[in-house]
């Protein structure tokens, strides 16, 4: 949550313990490489969110991995962060970028690890001037 | 009218074509016959209500694994209904008439159940490949492959 809310974007993520919306982990097999997904309701920018969930799917390693499920490491480790960074920037409706180093593009290598770059930036701080 | 919607944004591991024609329990070559209406269902894990819909695919020619009957269902996650609908970027999409190749597998995600001649596309929409003319455009990058290499890969 650090990483986008230090983008100069006009929006704040802020803890909420009471909110039904958060992060699950399931192991849902390989499922043709999807590493994790997020539901978001409803889809439309610029009207209130209603409900969001963010989930890794625990057939893969992670790192950190989940304590009593740590996947599978053969197919490679993803860095947790990178990933739920991802995840985060599709809670404040970014879409897949095209730029293959941004934090948001659509797919991500195992052993990756990424931080935000000048095209999430942009595009964060195009949705939320 | 519908009244709700929904997104769900996939994040993939990148998968070559090769691994990806590995991986698949089946590969077809066929036309797409009809784009059914969405239906609802509750996902396996998470008991949360979804959108998937069926394609019934006209199977020409079979490059891996062996269909029971010339006309499969493709399942994909994602579309409409009258009360719900679902948007799912990473999932592939059909029109009637379209001919594609598609690799195939079981392998829901335990989003949902799939019946004897039900299947969903392996590696979401990087697994289907539009046919035009002598070209195949993957689903995902929209960059077209000939379609001679795009079969001797598969064949290979």
């Amino acid at each position: 949550m650090d990483a986008w809310n230090q983008t100069s974007a006009i929006f704040q993520f802020l803890d909420n313990p009471s909110s039904q919306n958060g992060l699950c982990a399931h192991d849902r097999g390989p499922n043709g490489g999807a590493v994790a997904e997020t539901w978001i309701y409803p889809e439309q920018p610029n009207t209130a969110l209603q409900e969001v969930q963010v989930e890794v799917n625990l057939y893969y390693r992670f790192d950190p991995s989940h304590s009593s499920h740590p996947g599978d490491a053969s197919q490679g480790i993803w860095d947790l962060a990178t990933v739920l960074t991802h995840e985060l920037g599709h809670c404040l409706y970014l879409r897949h970028s095209s730029d293959p180093n941004a934090v948001m593009y659509g797919t991500l290598p195992a052993n990756s690890v990424k931080v935000l770059n000048q095209d999430d930036i942009n595009e964060i701080t195009a949705l939320y001037p | 009218m519908t009244q709700h919607g929904t997104t769900v944004q996939v994040l993939l591991a990148p998968i070559s074509l090769e691994r990806l024609t590995k991986d698949a329990g089946w590969i077809v070559r066929g036309t797409v016959q009809q784009v059914l209406p969405g239906a609802i269902a509750y996902d396996l894990l998470t008991k949360r209500r979804l959108v998937y819909t069926d394609t019934l695919i006209l199977v020409k020619d079979q490059y891996k694994g062996e269909l029971p009957v010339p006309t499969i269902i493709v399942r994909s996650l994602g579309g409409q209904t009258p009360e719900l609908s679902m948007s799912v970027p990473t999932a592939p999409s059909f029109a009637p008439h379209e001919e594609v190749i598609l690799l195939l597998s079981k392998d829901a995600g335990q989003h949902f159940l799939l019946e004897d001649n039900a299947f969903v596309v392996h590696g979401w929409a990087s697994g289907k490949f539009s046919i035009e003319g002598e070209q195949a455009f993957s689903a995902i990058e929209r960059k077209p492959i000939p379609l001679e290499n795009l079969v001797r890969i598969i064949k290979s």
